[in-house]
């Protein structure tokens, strides 16, 4: 199993797991606000452009923060995936919920986990 | 019964002063039987002890009415319009009648401005919509000077089973100079903080002041989460830094973000965006996580004032 770090914008660090078959994990670990919208994008923007990617799972367990615009930019990539392919995140932070509850409560193409 | 003086089919929005029960019951009794009459749905949002009086009065019409305690639902004026909205878009194609009574005595004066305000900006967020409008006013217990603002922000008055044009009225876009002049000064002993690009250290201020103004853990999230969209407001659209202020008193906690960005949407907050909407998450979720918002934008800045009670109830 590879570890990338693969961004450190601003007080975000993504590091990204590849596990086979088509198994992704993303950490991210810090705050996930303004200074890395632009980072969080094109990470996630680059799993959805690669088909042999099928599940990508994604633990926040290790964030402090996240705005409304990195939860956004989660939802939005989840419900770019299609049929057969799924984006789980695990660890919300309370922010997260909050914004899911009130601007994505009836999105269903991210699913969160408790776990 | 009364002829209404108002076409089935257009937008209504008219005040009713009231000083006794009878007052009170006899015309909104009226106009809500005229509206079941016609097989119009009907929702009202009034104070819970008033909504008593109402099915009482309905006896079983009362059923076809839907009832919610505006004490709760529109404890924060600027919930009020999306839940207004999500009625009139369920009855889609169909007239219906709605009586919200949001203003009542003892009301903060930030949340009497936020109320007035939202009265206004109900011309706006229902201009043209099938919908008529009705919103009781207690004229022997409110102060004069709110009872004229209520002249101001409707079209319509009703008196004695009788509607008529409010002289007064601002139009669609008006406001009443309480709610849109500069807000009160905040106290001589306001934290304040000039944030540039980090907005860590302005949810870290936040967050302290919350605790130690005694929020709980999760009302703390709330507001520290509300602070950050407006302060990356200013990050994202005024090119200028952006000033935090914090303070509190024995009810709540108070903060307020000022740049020199500019709000041009009168009913930021109050529209739900949808799911794909390029921005507007934000200010939305700003309004749905405080217990008060109050925004003043113009040319020369933005000032977004947010408060959270120390004891909800």
């Amino acid at each position: 199993m590879v570890s990338d770090l693969v961004s450190d914008e601003g007080t975000l660090r993504i590091i990204k797991q590849c596990r086979p078959p088509g198994q992704v994990l993303l950490e991210l670990t810090g705050e996930a606000d303004l200074r890395a919208e632009a980072a969080l994008c094109a990470v996630l923007a680059g799993l959805a452009a690669k088909p042999v990617v099928t599940d990508i799972h994604v633990d926040l367990s290790g964030l402090r923060f996240i705005d409304v615009a990195a939860t956004r930019s989660l939802v939005l990539a989840a419900a770019t995936l299609g049929p057969g392919r799924r984006m789980v995140v695990r660890g919300a932070p309370a922010a997260m919920r909050r914004t899911m509850e009130f601007c994505w409560a009836d999105y269903t193409a991210l699913e969160v986990s408790s776990g | 019964m009364a002829e209404s003086a108002v076409a089935q089919g257009t937008f209504g929005h008219a005040a009713l002063f009231y000083r006794t029960e009878d007052d009170y019951v006899t015309p909104i009794a009226g106009f809500l039987r005229e509206g079941l009459e016609a097989g119009e749905p009907a929702f009202v949002a009034v104070p819970a002890a008033k909504a008593a009086l109402l099915r009482e009065a309905l006896g079983p019409d009362a059923g076809r009415v839907r009832f919610a305690d505006m004490t709760a639902m529109g404890r924060n004026p600027a919930w009020i319009i999306p839940r207004v909205r999500a009625f009139v878009d369920e009855h889609s194609g169909r007239h219906v009648r709605y009586v919200g009574e949001p203003v009542w005595e003892t009301r903060t004066a930030a949340e009497l401005r936020e109320a007035t305000k939202h009265e206004a900006l109900i011309n706006l967020a229902f201009a043209g919509a099938d919908a008529d409008i009705l919103c009781p006013y207690d004229t022997a217990r409110l102060d004069p000077a709110v009872i004229a603002q209520a002249h101001q922000t409707h079209p319509e008055l009703l008196c004695d089973g009788l509607r008529e044009a409010s002289a007064a009225y601002s139009g669609p876009l008006g406001l009443p100079s309480s709610c849109s002049s500069p807000l009160p000064c905040p106290p001589h002993d306001a934290m304040s903080f000039t944030y540039t690009t980090d907005l860590s250290e302005v949810r870290a201020l936040v967050e302290k002041h919350a605790r130690d103004a005694g929020l709980t853990d999760a009302r703390a999230a709330d507001l520290v989460l509300a602070v950050s969209e407006v302060a990356a407001n200013t990050l994202r659209h005024a090119r200028s830094p952006g000033t935090l202020s914090i303070w509190r008193d024995d009810d709540e906690i108070v903060c307020e973000i000022h740049d020199e960005g500019t709000i041009t949407d009168p009913l930021a907050g109050r529209r739900r965006p949808a799911p794909d909407a390029a921005g507007g998450h934000g200010l939305w979720l700003v309004h749905q996580l405080c217990d008060l918002v109050e925004l003043r934008s113009d040319s020369n800045g933005t000032t977004v004032r947010m408060h959270m009670a120390l004891n909800p109830l």
